[in-house]
This record gives C-alpha cells, sequence and structure tokens, in this order.
C-alpha cells in the first residue's frame, strides 16, 4: 500500500522512532524554545528593550565616523558570485577528479584466515583426588592447558611466496584464534595460489592447498578456512 | 620565522576580508561566521538526514533500492534533500577547515583559548566519522571501497579479535544486522559531533552559533539550488564479488583513501595520529605566550556587574563578598579564561582619568598594561601633541591588532595603541577633549565583527552611543569623535579618514586642517 507513492511501511520507522525522538527532544530542551519559562520570558523582554534603546540612542548620538555604507549593486553582484563560485567549488570536489585505485585489468585476492592453534600441552585426566579438591561446578575429568601454538600461514602465487606470516593466539592466555587478512592485487588470468597452514609452531602443515583458478579482470577472490570442514576454500 | 609567516597570512587574509566587506557588508562577511556557518551546516544536514532516514531501508539487500527511489522516483523531493544533506556535509568541511586555518593564522589559540582549539580536534574526527559513515549506506560500489578500506583501516590497530573488513569478505557475510550497526554508527557520530561542537563553544561568553539571517538564507539557497541543478547520484550498486577500481570520489571526505591505498594502515594511522596530537598541542608549544591576566582590586570593586557583563571570555565572575565591605557581591576573574584583553577595564566605572588622585587605581585592571600606564601614556603624548592655531589637534586610541597607529603620529596627532580597543574607558575621550587640549579623539581598532577579542568594538561602539555602561557623557560632541574601524591593513584609509577628520574639525575649532 502506498502514500502518495511512498510504501507504507517506509513509515514505520518515522512512527515508531519519531515520537520518542520528539520526546527526548522535548525534554532536552525543545520546550523551553516552545513555551519559555518566565524568566526568559523577561530576559528576551529586557534584551528587546536594550536593542531599542540602542537603536535611538546610536541616533541621538552618532560620533563622526564613517558608518557602513549599505550594499552597492555592485555588492550583490559580488556575493552572487560568491555563492556561485562556493556552489562550483562544492560541486567540482564532490565528484572530481575521478579516482583510478588500480588497473581495471587487475583482480583482487583477499587471503582471510582464523584459525586455532594447537595447544601447548596434552590434556589430562584427573584423578579422583584432584576432582575433589575442585568446586563443584569445575569438577570436569578432562584438564587442558589454555595457551595455544601461533599459527603459521605462507602464501604463494604462481610459484611465488608473497606471504609468509605467524600470528600468536589472540587471548590474555593465549587461548584464542590466529587470524590473518592480507590483500593482493594480480592481473587477471590464470593462476596457481598455493597455500600452508601450521597450527603447531610451525612443526608441520595441518593444511596444504594448491589450486589453478583463472580470474576475470575486476574479481575478488576470497581465500579461507571452513571451521567446520577444516579445509582451505577459494570463492 | 614563524611570526613573519604568519604575519604574511595575516594580511593576505585580511585583505580578502576587506574584499568580502565592501560586497556583503561587515555583518554578513562569511570569513567572520565560518564558525556559525559550520553550526548552521549542522542543522541543514540533520534536517535533511531525518527526511533521507524515513525513505530509508537500513537492509543490505534493500539500501541501494531505497537510495535510488528518493533519487529518481522521489527526485523532487527526496533526491534534493539527499543532496542538500551531501552538499552541505561536504561544505562543513570547508567552513571547519577555513575556520580552522583563520583562527591559526590569527594566532587564537593560545592562552585561555585552548579550550576551543583542542575541543575543535575531536570535532575534525567526529565530522569525518560522520560523513564517512553516511557513504556506507549508499551501498554502491564507492560505499563498498570506503567501507572495507575503513574497516581495514581500524582492524589495523588489533582492538578486535576478528578482523571486521571480513564481515566484507563477499556478499553472503554481510549481514542486515552489521549493516544496522553501520546505520546507528551515522546517527550516533553526528550526535557526539554535536555533543563536541557544544563543549567547543562552552567557554565562550555569549557564543554565536547562528550566522545573520541574510548569510544563512544565502547559504541554504546556493545550496538548494546547486542540489536541484546538480542532484547527487550513486555508483552501481555495491557486490562484494567483484573489485570495482574507478571511482568519483567526493574529495571533501575521501582524501585520505587515495593514500591508504599508497601508505597501507600504518602511515595512515602515523600520519592522522601525529597531526592530530601536534595540532591539539599547540597552544603548549613555544612560542608560548602568558600575558598577566587581569586582577580585581575590592578596595575599588562595588560589584557592579558591569565587567561581569562585557567580559567576552566569560572570565569575570561575581561571588559572595569576602572583605566585609557592604556590598552584596564582588568581581572575581579566572585566570585560566582570562586573555588580558583589557575589556573589563575599559568597563569599569571607576577607570576614569579625572581622578585628582596620584595613583590611578581602578576596580579591575590589567597588572601588564595597568591603566595608569594608560592615563600617563595619553597625557604624555597630549602634551607633546603641540600648539597650533592651524592645525586641529587629534588624538588616536587604537589596538594592537588594528593599524600600527604610531604611523599615524604627525604634528597635532598623537596616538595611543591598547591591548584592545574595548579597554578604553569613554571617561578618556572625555579627558582628552577637555584637559588635554586636543581638538576630537579618533577611534580605531579591528574591523566591524572582526575584534581580535570578540566584542571590543562592539562594546566601545555602544559606550559612545550611551547604550552601554558606562557612557561617555552627552557634553561631549560627538562630532569630535571619529570611529574608523580598520584591520592592520587599512592603514591609508584610515589615514585617509584622519584627515577627512581633522578637516571637519575646521569649523569647531577655527583651525585649518592639514
Amino acid at each position: 500500500m502506498n502514500i502518495y507513492g511512498i510504501p507504507i511501511f517506509y513509515l514505520v520507522p518515522l512512527l515508531v522512532f519519531g515520537p520518542i525522538f520528539f520526546l527526548v527532544l522535548y525534554n532536552f530542551g525543545l520546550k523551553n524554545l516552545i513555551n519559555p519559562p518566565p524568566e526568559i520570558k523577561a530576559e528576551r523582554r529586557r534584551r528587546e528593550g536594550v536593542e531599542k534603546e540602542r537603536k535611538s540612542k546610536i541616533k541621538r548620538f552618532p560620533p563622526a565616523g564613517k558608518k557602513e555604507k549599505s550594499i552597492t549593486p555592485l555588492g550583490w553582484v559580488g556575493q552572487a558570485v560568491f555563492y556561485l563560485l562556493f556552489a562550483a567549488f562544492i560541486t567540482y570536489l564532490s565528484n572530481n577528479p575521478v579516482y583510478q585505485r588500480a588497473n581495471p585489468d587487475e583482480a583482487l585476492i583477499k587471503l582471510s584466515l582464523s584459525h586455532f592453534g594447537k595447544r601447548k600441552g596434552e590434556c589430562h585426566k584427573r584423578t579422583s583426588k584432584e576432582l575433589s579438591e575442585l568446586a563443584p561446578n569445575m569438577r570436569k575429568s578432562i584438564s587442558c592447558p589454555r595457551e595455544r601454538w601461533p599459527v603459521m600461514v605462507k602464501f604463494e602465487i604462481d610459484g611465488n611466496q608473497v606471504f609468509e606470516a605467524t600470528e600468536k593466539p589472540s587471548g590474555l592466555s593465549s587461548d584464542g584464534s590466529s587470524t590473518f587478512y592480507e590483500t593482493f592485487l594480480v592481473s587477471s588470468g590464470e593462476h596457481l595460489f598455493s597455500v600452508w597452514v601450521s597450527d603447531d609452531g610451525g612443526q608441520e602443515y595441518v593444511f596444504k592447498t594448491d589450486k589453478r583458478i583463472m580470474l576475470k579482470p575486476g574479481q575478488s577472490l576470497v581465500i579461507g578456512l571452513h571451521k567446520d570442514k577444516k579445509e582451505i576454500y577459494f570463492k | 620565522m614563524l611570526k613573519a609567516i604568519r604575519r604574511s597570512l595575516l594580511n593576505s587574509l585580511l585583505r580578502i576580508e576587506a574584499v568580502f566587506d565592501r560586497s556583503f557588508g561587515s555583518r554578513l562577511n562569511p570569513i567572520r561566521q565560518l564558525g556559525t556557518i559550520t553550526f548552521f551546516l549542522f542543522w541543514i544536514v540533520a534536517a535533511t538526514g531525518i527526511y533521507v532516514f524515513i525513505l530509508f531501508e537500513t537492509t543490505v539487500s534493500g539500501a541501494y533500492g531505497s537510495v535510488e527511489y528518493m533519487t529518481r522516483d522521489q527526485w523532487y523531493l527526496a533526491g534534493v534533500m539527499r543532496s542538500l544533506h551531501r552538499y552541505a556535509s561536504d561544505a562543513m568541511v570547508v567552513t571547519m577547515a577555513l575556520h580552522f586555518s583563520r583562527e591559526f593564522i590569527m594566532d587564537r589559540y593560545r592562552g585561555a583559548r585552548w579550550f576551543a582549539w583542542f575541543t575543535g580536534v575531536p570535532i575534525i574526527w567526529f565530522l569525518y566519522t560522520s560523513g564517512i559513515s553516511g557513504y556506507w549506506l549508499v551501498w554502491d560500489q564507492l560505499a563498498q571501497y570506503i567501507a572495507i578500506a575503513s574497516m581495514e583501516w581500524i582492524d589495523w590497530l588489533g582492538i578486535f579479535g576478528e578482523p571486521i573488513a571480513n564481515n566484507f569478505l563477499d556478499n553472503t557475510s554481510l549481514t542486515d544486522r552489521f549493516f544496522t550497526l553501520l546505520v546507528f554508527m551515522h546517527i550516533f557520530a553526528p550526535l557526539f559531533l554535536l555533543f563536541i561542537m557544544w563543549i567547543h563553544v562552552l567557554r565562550v561568553s555569549q557564543p554565536k552559533i547562528n550566522p545573520p539571517r541574510g548569510l544563512a538564507i544565502g547559504v541554504l539557497i546556493s545550496l538548494t539550488v546547486l542540489s536541484v541543478a546538480v542532484p547527487v547520484a550513486s555508483h552501481a550498486e555495491a557486490d562484494l564479488e567483484i573489485y570495482p577500481a574507478v571511482f568519483n570520489l567526493d574529495w571533501f571526505y575521501m582524501l585520505f583513501y587515495p593514500l591508504y591505498d599508497r601508505w597501507g594502515p600504518g602511515p595512515l594511522w602515523g600520519m592522522a595520529g601525529g597531526i592530530s596530537l601536534l595540532v591539539a598541542l599547540m597552544p603548549w608549544l613555544p612560542p608560548m605566550k602568558k600575558p598577566k591576566t587581569a586582577v580585581v582590586y575590592l578596595d575599588k570593586c562595588n560589584g557592579c556587574t558591569r565587567c561581569f557583563e562585557d567580559c567576552p571570555f566569560g572570565a569575570v565572575s561575581m561571588r559572595p563578598r569576602t572583605d566585609g565591605r557592604p556590598y552584596e557581591r564582588e568581581a572575581f576573574v579566572d585566570p585560566d579564561l582570562c586573555t588580558s584583553c583589557g575589556i573589563c577595564v575599559g568597563s569599569c566605572p571607576v577607570s576614569t582619568p579625572f581622578r585628582q588622585t596620584e595613583e590611578l587605581v581602578t576596580g579591575i585592571d590589567l597588572p601588564g598594561f595597568p591603566l595608569v600606564r594608560v592615563r600617563n601614556d595619553a597625557v604624555k603624548a597630549m602634551q607633546h601633541a603641540g600648539e597650533s592655531d592651524v592645525e586641529a589637534k587629534v588624538m588616536v586610541f587604537g589596538c594592537h591588532h588594528g593599524v600600527d597607529v604610531k604611523a599615524l603620529e604627525r604634528p597635532g596627532v598623537k596616538a595611543l595603541s591598547l591591548p584592545c580597543i574595548g579597554m578604553l574607558p569613554p571617561s578618556f575621550i572625555d579627558f582628552a577633549i577637555s584637559r588635554g587640549g586636543m581638538d576630537g579623539v579618533l577611534i580605531t581598532g579591528c574591523r566591524e565583527n572582526g575584534c581580535y577579542e570578540r566584542q571590543g568594538n562592539r562594546w566601545t561602539d555602544d559606550r559612545i552611543a550611551s547604550v552601554r555602561d558606562p557612557y561617555l557623557r552627552e557634553r561631549v560632541q560627538r562630532n569630535r569623535v571619529y570611529v574608523s574601524w580598520a584591520d592592520a591593513t587599512d592603514m591609508v584609509s584610515l589615514t585617509k579618514n584622519l584627515e577627512e577628520f581633522r578637516g571637519s574639525l575646521k569649523d569647531m575649532t577655527g583651525k585649518a586642517g592639514k
């Protein structure tokens, strides 16, 4: 259903937030603007009186100095020119000059990986004595150390290594995931992408993938890691 | 070196202001209203933003379509509102930058003015956050570019566990929930901006936040005409599976994105943080100016409140009497707010040179430029004005920020410069004519509405017109008082006015003006 061409649901935010917004504004001072308190009205009357007196006295006691002349026709033209130039300046820089950030023939690779490194220590099964020493709500039979290994990632395009980094686990106890986010510009066409991920301090690569992909000009390709499937994907 | 550069910039600025004075008149001169225009533009942006928000759909799939609907189907209203919203935001960047530059060139950021300068820095950040977050919401390819670049830039700080740029990996990763968060950012950033703008003027007494009506109408009409003539258009709809390379950037807000592309996030953070820090600390960098602030002499203060009313910086407050004298209140100066302009000295009814006491002490005085010095210098100057039957003798009172009045001195003309012309008690005009033997008094200072100390020339005008206490006594013939507001670059016109004034004194004195 439309009202003057506007879908009626477009008005829902206005109807819901409008009164709330108005009430907030009203209590924050709008009420003083709509119906000023008596002291503000009195102050306004006083100021109006002072201004009236000012104008009449300035006429009575004009100093000999030159008073400002009224604006001449040339002055009005000057104003029009100023506003025109101001508007032209705003319009031009609001859209120009055109910016080209990359060659249109190029494509973007986004390498975005987030992975938990392996725990640094082995988990062990708590004995009944150990369990009894814990608070009842903490009695988990398996105890694992929190700290994890940093994750290492190596990335090659067409056999050339373009990225290699090791990221520490996030978190104060180094028990969070290690995260990588990098972008690369490559020319369009077919490329071979190779990704290695190690999550045990670089002893072995748990993920190794090579994939040949044909990239179109202006394409954005994401290389990520499926958390559930535990595999590297190209999308 | 810096002083010489600033002097040269100041002279250029004053000449530009003079050109605008000729077209607009001093009251409507936009160069002197840059701060108030910025406030006014904010209200335009807020009002148009509310209208645009009514028609805006806050979902990833609907945002672009709703903006296109406004631009194409309802171009006559929503389209104009959208364009006005954008152009007024752009104009805000311009007026803010000019306002900032003007205050720097005029050296108005040290001492008591540090607060307004310092709070101006977060205003820049919030203005940019407001503007850039608005561009995200259009959700076209430009929005895609700057949203991703902005998120990558923020991610460099490492404050989020997962990079927030991951929300823009592909078309499935951007959710309506995250997009709504962007909408809230665009609502809350301007609210914070307004809050900081309020804090920015908090320590200024009687702050001007609205431009004169004529100027406001001019700005609104010009931007509205612009919005109708050159309506804002979007780029193609965003698609996270492509990598758009060519953009029509809004350079007012997106100037830093090409730098981001070339330098990366670290150097850009270094530049943004470094410049912000440097600008914020400028009030305390050498050469520091620490003039002695005004001092109240309670034995001469009866708590009349005139200094409290006239101080342009709210440095004078009234508090209960502390010395046991039979007055209700006494003036108190907050040294942190005082710019040592001396306007309070000019407003004190005790500041009169007619007193016969050896030591002239007033109710509130400037230790660095005491009233007794003003009287002694004026008396000395008038004594050396010489005797002449053919030339009219004129005493010139000026200020340190206007024309160098000492350069006007010649036989029959003596001059005295004050920190601000508002420091001159009107009784000195009477004194110069009735006791000093001068035929007339010429008052000068910064151009009208351009007072370095905000209100000096206005209060002086009002005191001479007997509107504002302390009044210039009625017995002083007003045709012996010549007011000519002139900036430092207006020496030629001021000299001409002086000679014209001396000529006009001929009939009154029987002397021939030179």
